[in-house]
């Protein structure tokens, strides 16, 4: 296996990245102190991979909506009839998983019997096993979680606010699809993705904590079974740079209006896209973070409940915006100090002073995230799927300045923005 | 282990350090009786005292104050343990030795959370009365709010009516009535008694050096007269009345169901671990009866989960349903429980939730938030219980004894919000 170990001088601290020969990329951090470990076995692969290769393909094949976390539910079942929960109740480990726009992640995390956890990890997920029975149960509870979701207002109001923004990127589909794209899902079409999508050249093992390192090594190489390395091609639709719609409005039982505000700005990859991130996080807390004058008056006014926007740069392969969020009497005013706010302090920039201020907090939130493992291995989950050194960031903010800011805040075109409105029901 | 030192009456410093925390966590936490008269003035004050302070009289300056202290998290707001309100003030930042500069850290954070709890801006006798015009909007607002999470506003309202909104059926943040009546002297006369009469619990969880915090509030303390001090209880809930049945009709797709059990004989508090074992056998593992039947084989929940509030002695049952299938849930879910009832499960059950525990509680000590509130409750519950000890009992636990706890329990309340049709 190839190895390097990745340091950070500064903060103390070191990890080892590792190439398998089958090509998967394992990140280990072993954190002195701790008593626990977290493990996560991920593919990059998400719901926005609906069109797809593999290299010596002819031709894209398009899957129906919400099969990437149709397939993370089918995993946990094995051939022999045993769940895979049971397999973990055994070791006393917290197993789950999850899928996002642009990942799929099992992980686990424990106390005690971290390697034979490890290899239930490895094996269940290289084990997929499927039947047209098995299949179609899983709609019932499948229909569900979708059903849940359309009851909350949280849920609704994000994901209207991206269908606002995208006209053709994924990320304006439900994660999980819709009732009717999962009754088009069979056995077939699930092996199809994860053949594709479950190759270890495609996939990462981070792990943080309290384990062996050695050990470890030992398990990969004993569990993780050979595969030809495969390449994936997807297909990468093209997104106009504007917004699909300015503003939408749907009514569900809340007790007061809840908006998002989106502004659409332009893709990014890999590095590149974790440094715009960064500045545009430093940006938003300028904007409307506590030490801001804009997050006062809103306080004041009493517009925003709480006082409390939350802001989020939401961003991937192919997607890259601001999002705002909060509950308010008045979005569309909302929408319109936001703006006001944005094109004045486009005009008067950010001093330097309140820059190296609000980098100071950011630098807090980045160690923060070595202050778990839980944490640790989310981050190097993170820097496989965006391809970046876990410590990349400290160095980003070491260097960004003010002049930085000031020229990314001029290319937020409130132009180019969206609302999206959950309102209470009448009567 | 937890090193605990009293400062003066009622007042207690807890502290457990770790040098693996890169942040140290500060919090107190003033614990005074829950009842529905003075429930809303403690919540309101959480919010309130929060917002500026004598060393920062205007909110945009500590604003910038926590962004200059590497973004140190303010937190303030309410809890709920058993029959107590549980108001908290903390700070978590960055340890000294992690600051870039070789700032302070740790002495300006304490004083800083000193300052807002015991600094606040009264003049004439009243707080800033646009502070309280807007922190009344936004509590009442938080209150409204929690019907836009309809699993927790079910829960919500199940607690409601069982404890007809009393005690611990009270909003831990009070209710929209009350908050919009409080005048600004009852409440500068509610701080009065916090600050008199509570039970205190001040926490320092963190790297190493706590000892400018123990000073800090140590000083405070000794400057405040304390009198008529609450000392923190909980009463177990006893069956006593027919179960009450309680329908909501709303806009929703999936419906939600609450359901409550109580016991109907007093018990002995020692079998607080059997009845926590018992419960996630039911319901608080994905290996649970409740996971595995009602969920996975019948799917007829996304999820349905039991847990334990031992503070009590009930256990809640929550479940989101299809509305078509709420009483199939229902009857699935008694059904589970009569199965545990009547020994329908294995020794290897039991030691699978036993080793769940094991892992769960260990892993306490790897999160400074999570000691904290394992701590907080327990001190709560007058009987602080070591991890350890608290294994170790769980591990003797046999299939006998959890049969016996089961069968102490029935349905008290059932409560569902649902679409009407």
């Amino acid at each position: 296996m190839e190895r390097a170990v990745i340091k950070d001088e500064k903060l103390n601290e070191k990890y080892i990245k590792l190439k398998h020969k089958t090509g998967l990329t394992v990140l280990l951090y072993p954190m002195e102190g701790y008593s626990t470990s977290t493990a996560i076995f991920a593919t990059k692969y998400g719901s926005i991979d609906r069109t797809f290769k593999k290299s010596t393909s002819p031709e894209f094949t398009t899957v129906p909506d919400g099969i990437a976390h149709y397939l993370e539910h089918k995993l946990f079942e094995n051939e022999d009839g045993v769940d895979t929960f049971e397999l973990f109740s055994k070791t006393g480990a917290s197993a789950n998983a999850y899928t996002s726009f642009d990942r799929t992640a099992y992980y686990f995390s424990c106390m005690d019997n971290f390697d034979e956890s490890l290899k239930i990890l490895l094996n269940f997920v290289q084990k997929p096993y499927f039947t047209d029975e098995t299949v179609q149960k899983e709609q019932g509870i499948i229909g569900q979680e979708i059903k849940m979701y359309e009851d909350d207002a949280d849920w609704r109001v994000f994901f209207n606010c991206l269908e606002n923004m995208y006209h053709n990127v994924a990320v304006n589909v439900n994660i999980a699809g819709t009732v009717e794209s999962i009754s088009k899902i069979d056995k077939e079409v699930l092996y199809k993705c994860y053949n594709t999508f479950y190759n270890m050249n495609n996939m990462v093992l981070a792990i943080a904590g309290s384990f062996d390192v050695d050990s470890v090594i030992n398990i990969i190489n004993s569990e993780i079974k050979d595969n030809s390395p495969v390449e994936i091609e997807r297909k990468v639709e093209s997104e106009p740079n504007n917004v699909v719609r300015s503003i939408s409005e749907i009514s569900l039982p809340v007790s007061m209006p809840q908006f998002c505000i989106g502004y659409k700005l332009n893709a990014f990859s890999g590095l590149e896209m974790v440094k715009e991130e960064m500045i545009y996080q430093l940006i938003c807390e300028l904007l409307i973070g506590e030490g801001s004058e804009f997050y006062k008056d809103l306080y004041d006014s009493g517009l925003v409940a709480g006082g409390n926007v939350s802001y989020e740069v939401f961003c991937g392969e192919g997607f890259f915006s601001l999002i705002f969020s909060g509950e308010s009497s008045s979005p569309k005013e909302v929408l319109s100090k936001l703006n006001y706010e944005i094109e004045r302090k486009i005009k008067t920039g950010f001093e330097k002073a309140e820059v190296e201020r609000v980098k100071n907090a950011l630098y807090g939130y980045c160690i923060g995230c070595f202050n778990s493992p839980n944490s640790v291995a989310k981050e190097a989950l993170n820097s496989f799927i965006f391809n970046y050194d876990i410590y990349d960031k400290l160095k980003i903010l070491e260097e960004v300045n003010a002049e930085d800011i000031n020229n990314k805040l001029k290319l937020i075109n409130i132009d180019n923005s969206t609302l999206s409105i959950v309102s209470p029901l009448k009567n | 282990m937890l090193n605990t030192k009293k400062i003066k009456s009622g007042v207690y410093f807890h502290s457990m350090v770790d040098k693996k925390f890169k942040f140290n966590r500060i919090s107190v936490n003033f614990v005074v009786k829950m009842n529905s008269k003075e429930v809303s003035s403690n919540a309101l004050l959480s919010f309130l005292l929060r917002k500026r302070c004598q060393q920062y009289p205007n909110m945009l300056d500590l604003g910038k104050k926590l962004q200059q202290l590497y973004g140190a998290n303010l937190f303030s707001g309410c809890k709920k343990i058993g029959d107590n309100q549980i108001i908290t003030f903390g700070i978590s930042s960055l340890d000294d030795e992690l600051s870039l500069n070789g700032e302070d850290l740790n002495r300006q954070v304490a004083k800083l959370l000193d300052c807002i709890i015991f600094e606040p801006i009264i003049e004439s006798g009243k707080f800033v009365e646009e502070d309280l015009t807007i922190e009344k909007q936004n509590l009442v607002e938080l209150v409204e709010g929690e019907y836009n999470d309809k699993k927790l506003y079910a829960l919500n309202q199940a607690l409601y009516h069982l404890f007809n909104g009393e005690g611990y059926g009270c909003n831990k943040y009070g209710d929209v009535e009350s908050i919009k009546k409080i005048q600004n002297s009852k409440l500068i006369d509610a701080y009065k008694k916090m600050l008199a009469s509570a039970e205190v619990h001040i926490m320092f969880v963190g790297r190493e050096k706590y000892s400018d915090c123990f000073d800090v509030f140590k000083n405070r303390f000794d400057s405040i007269y304390r009198d008529d001090i609450y000392v923190s209880e909980s009463k177990k809930y006893i069956k006593s009345t027919e179960t009450k049945h309680k329908v909501e009709y709303d806009q929703v797709l999936q419906s939600k169901l609450v359901m409550g059990f109580a016991s109907s004989k007093q018990y002995d508090f020692e079998l607080d671990e059997v009845i926590m074992v018992m419960t996630a056998l039911l319901g608080g593992t994905p290996m649970s009866k409740l996971f595995l039947n009602v969920r996975e084989k019948m799917s007829l929940c996304y999820y349905c989960s039991a847990r334990y509030d031992r503070f009590k002695g009930l256990i809640w049952v929550e479940s989101g349903v299809e509305n078509k299938n709420i009483e199939k849930a229902k009857a699935a879910i008694l059904e589970q429980f009569e199965e545990i009832k009547n020994g329908k499960f294995s020794d290897d059950d039991i030691n699978k939730v036993i080793i769940f525990f094991e892992d769960k509680l260990k892993s306490v000590f790897d999160s400074s938030s999570g000691i904290e509130n394992y701590y907080l409750s327990e001190l709560c519950g007058n009987r602080v219980r070591s991890i350890d000890d608290l294994i170790d009992k769980i591990k003797h636990i046999k299939k006998q004894d959890i049969i016996k706890v089961a069968n102490l329990y029935s349905l008290v309340i059932d409560y569902v919000i649902t679409s009407e049709g």
